[in-house]
């Protein structure tokens, strides 16, 4: 027997176009099924740990994304140089871009994701929601069309009503988003929508639609090989989250009962087969109150809480991934499994200062100890002494368990953040410590305006341990102190560089 | 010996004493029981009212911190002196007078006001850009725009200053409407 499975015969080699927690999670299924990887990096990312982990590395360009991660053609070139036979691209940056998947096919080289044709009908946001309409999906009430100019967007708003929500026609996660009340608000909302969506995308086009309240967030992880086999491997709610970018993730969703989850994956298998789509995707609902559901988007990549699925499913999506890639099969017993299996439940560990807003919070990171333990998973390329810059989205890590119930996966995710240790950068993790003790969360019964009514309540470090921090900081200083008269009478200047920066980080008088 | 110990804002007074091999450990006043013990670098194992506590502290000149109960702080250290003025955070508004301040590093988008402009309490002042989200700078007051310190394409760290209001607009005769 050989050391590969048998599809993997295909692929000796596979570039990875990302960066961060994702491109380390890729090369690690590529080591599992004994393929080398290529990483690609930008001047911000020379000794970032994807690059060390990876078995060859190639420099891209400069630290923005339009000069490093999102420029295909370089990509390709690297991909062909290096003898690759395969390019993953992760999410975000390039990953949604069909130029690269034709790229790839001029070049001989297969890309790990849906064809370029599948990846347009869907990845228009407006084009994704025609396809749902014509196949019987209830759509959000909106426009179906891209705004050319503020005027066409006036005119859409009004027809549907505020409040309305703009969205980047090529977007996701949260960016060129905005909420618009009134005639008013508009003219800005459009402004800053379409810089954010240039920025992230570029693609400046946004389109209009009509504003749930509170929704629940609700998708279904789906996988689809060439051969006509489309298979839902479970939902997953991602209603927690702050400027529409998602935070915490789980699945079974406590509001979807087996009958609502039948329609999901119903409406799923419809959208995926219309769009010829094949390999795996998501496809993103909201629920109202009523329990309506309506198709939001799909997300034609691999996304970042995918490893929610793999912790209740026990599958490996990007091994999936690759064996769809090359033109094989999916196993018969995915269709038949039972679902849910087991309940997982993801943290997402941002660079962010949860107790104010959230802002960025950018730095080194001096220490860090990840929790470890039963049922316990952490995807991250963090280590002591790295920077966090502005360059890209700051996700330091996903926290990831699972449990045989809900509540058991809710009580290992409340003992790994105890253990979760970040020295230097603000986290989300006193965020998730609250969530994971909030009565409304524990019953399950939370909507998309959790995280704002967290931001009103953002309690500091208790009274009591901050004392006690304090005095341990007394003790220490106290100490360094005598240690420094100590070592002044003995005469030995004392030379450690960690001596002078304390005394320097004191500042004594 | 008393240290002034700051954790982001907060401010505690901690008196160290030792006597007869022993501290004695006093925080604003209050006896505190503790023991410190050094686990590797940078990490402490406290033990505090029953209880015992990971602490890491790094001692980077400038970027000094400090984690414990999973939360992590800036942290910064002098020796007290008595009759020294414990300064608290840096006021913002003196007399009419506001200074705005980056909210986080970033870089500025684009500014929206110019020096002499009225603005009314709310309005935009500037965008500013940090890991892709652009991020509205308004102003907290109504007031006159005295100073304006950078400019598009500014990279900004967190707390400095972009742009300073005065209640009313002064102008060369001194006072103003």
């Amino acid at each position: 027997m050989g050391r590969q499975p048998e599809f993997m015969t295909t692929f000796k080699k596979i570039l990875v176009a990302n960066r961060g927690e994702i491109a380390a999670r890729i090369i690690r299924t590529c080591r599992d099924l004994g393929v080398k990887v290529v990483a690609v990096y930008s001047d911000a990312d020379r000794t970032s740990l994807h690059v060390r982990m990876a078995d060859e590395a190639y420099h891209l360009g400069g630290a923005t994304p339009q000069d490093s991660y999102l420029d295909v053609d370089r990509i390709v070139e690297l991909a062909a140089r290096s003898g690759a036979e395969a390019i993953h691209p992760g999410y975000g940056f390039v990953s949604e871009n069909p130029s690269l998947a034709e790229a790839c096919t001029r070049a001989g080289i297969i890309f790990v994701g849906p064809t370029a044709d599948a990846m347009r009908k869907v990845g228009e946001k407006t084009g994704a929601r025609v396809i749902a309409e014509s196949v019987g999906v209830a759509i959000v009430p909106g426009a179906v069309a891209s705004a050319g100019s503020l005027g066409e967007l006036k005119t859409s708003a009004r027809e549907i009503g505020y409040p309305v929500l703009l969205k980047a026609s090529a977007g996701g996660g949260g960016k060129g988003m905005r909420r618009v009340d009134s005639d008013a608000e508009l003219a800005d909302a459009f402004r800053a929508a379409s810089s954010e969506a240039g920025t992230a995308f570029g693609d400046r086009s946004v389109y209009v639609e009509k504003l749930l309240e509170s929704p629940r967030h609700v998708e279904v992880q789906f996988l689809a090989d060439n051969h006509g086999t489309v298979v839902c491997l479970g939902e997953r709610d991602c209603s927690i989250q702050r400027r529409h970018q998602k935070l915490i993730e789980e699945t079974p969703s406590p509001a979807v009962d087996p009958e609502l989850r039948s329609a999901l994956f119903d409406a799923t298998e419809r959208v995926a087969r219309a769009a010829g789509y094949t390999n795996a995707g998501t496809i993103e609902f909201l629920l109202d109150r009523q329990g309506n559901h309506y198709f939001l988007e799909v997300n034609a990549r691999l996304q970042v809480e995918h490893p929610v699925t793999e912790e209740a499913t026990g599958l490996d999506l990007v091994r999936e991934q690759l064996k769809v890639a090359t033109g094989a099969r999916l196993d018969s017993s995915l269709k038949n499994m039972q679902l849910p299996r087991r309940a997982a439940i993801e943290c997402r560990i941002y660079a962010e200062d949860s107790r104010n807003r959230f802002i960025p919070s950018p730095g080194v990171v001096r220490a860090l100890e990840e929790p470890r333990g039963h049922g316990v998973r952490v995807e991250s390329a963090s280590y002591p002494g790295m920077m966090v810059g502005l360059d890209y989205d700051p996700l330091l890590a996903k926290l990831v368990t699972w449990g045989t119930s809900r509540e058991e996966a809710i009580a290992r995710m409340r003992r790994a953040l105890q253990e979760y240790l970040i020295l230097g950068v603000k986290t989300t993790i006193p965020f998730h410590r609250f969530v994971m003790e909030d009565a409304e969360f524990l019953r399950g019964s939370y909507d998309t305006g959790f995280a704002s009514r967290w931001l009103a309540s953002a309690e500091a470090l208790s009274d009591e341990l901050a004392v006690t921090a304090a005095a341990a900081v007394g003790v220490l200083a106290w100490r360094e102190r005598s240690a420094r008269i100590a070592r002044r009478r003995e005469g030995a200047g004392g030379s450690g560089w960690g001596q002078a920066a304390r005394q320097a980080a004191l500042r004594w008088r | 010996m008393k240290y002034l110990v700051r954790l982001d804002e907060r401010s505690f007074l901690v008196s160290v004493v030792e006597a007869d091999g022993r501290l004695t450990v006093e925080v604003d006043g209050k006896s505190v029981e503790i023991e410190v013990e050094e686990a590797g670098l940078g990490r402490y194992a406290l033990f505090a009212d029953g209880r015992s506590h990971d602490l890491a502290v790094s001692w980077v000149p400038g970027s000094a911190a400090l984690a414990i109960g999973g939360d992590t702080f800036a942290l910064s250290v002098e020796e007290w002196r008595a009759g020294r003025a414990m300064t608290g955070a840096a006021s913002t508004a003196v007399e009419g007078r506001q200074v705005i301040r980056a909210p986080m590093p970033g870089k500025v988008v684009r500014v929206d006001v110019a020096e002499g402009e009225r603005v009314e309490k709310g309005q935009r002042l500037a965008v500013l850009e940090a890991m892709k989200m652009e991020n509205d700078v308004m102003a907290p007051n109504a007031g006159c725009v005295q100073e304006v310190r950078v400019a598009a394409g500014d990279v900004v760290e967190h707390g400095r200053t972009l742009i300073v209001l005065e209640k009313d607009c002064i102008t060369a005769d001194g006072e103003g409407g």
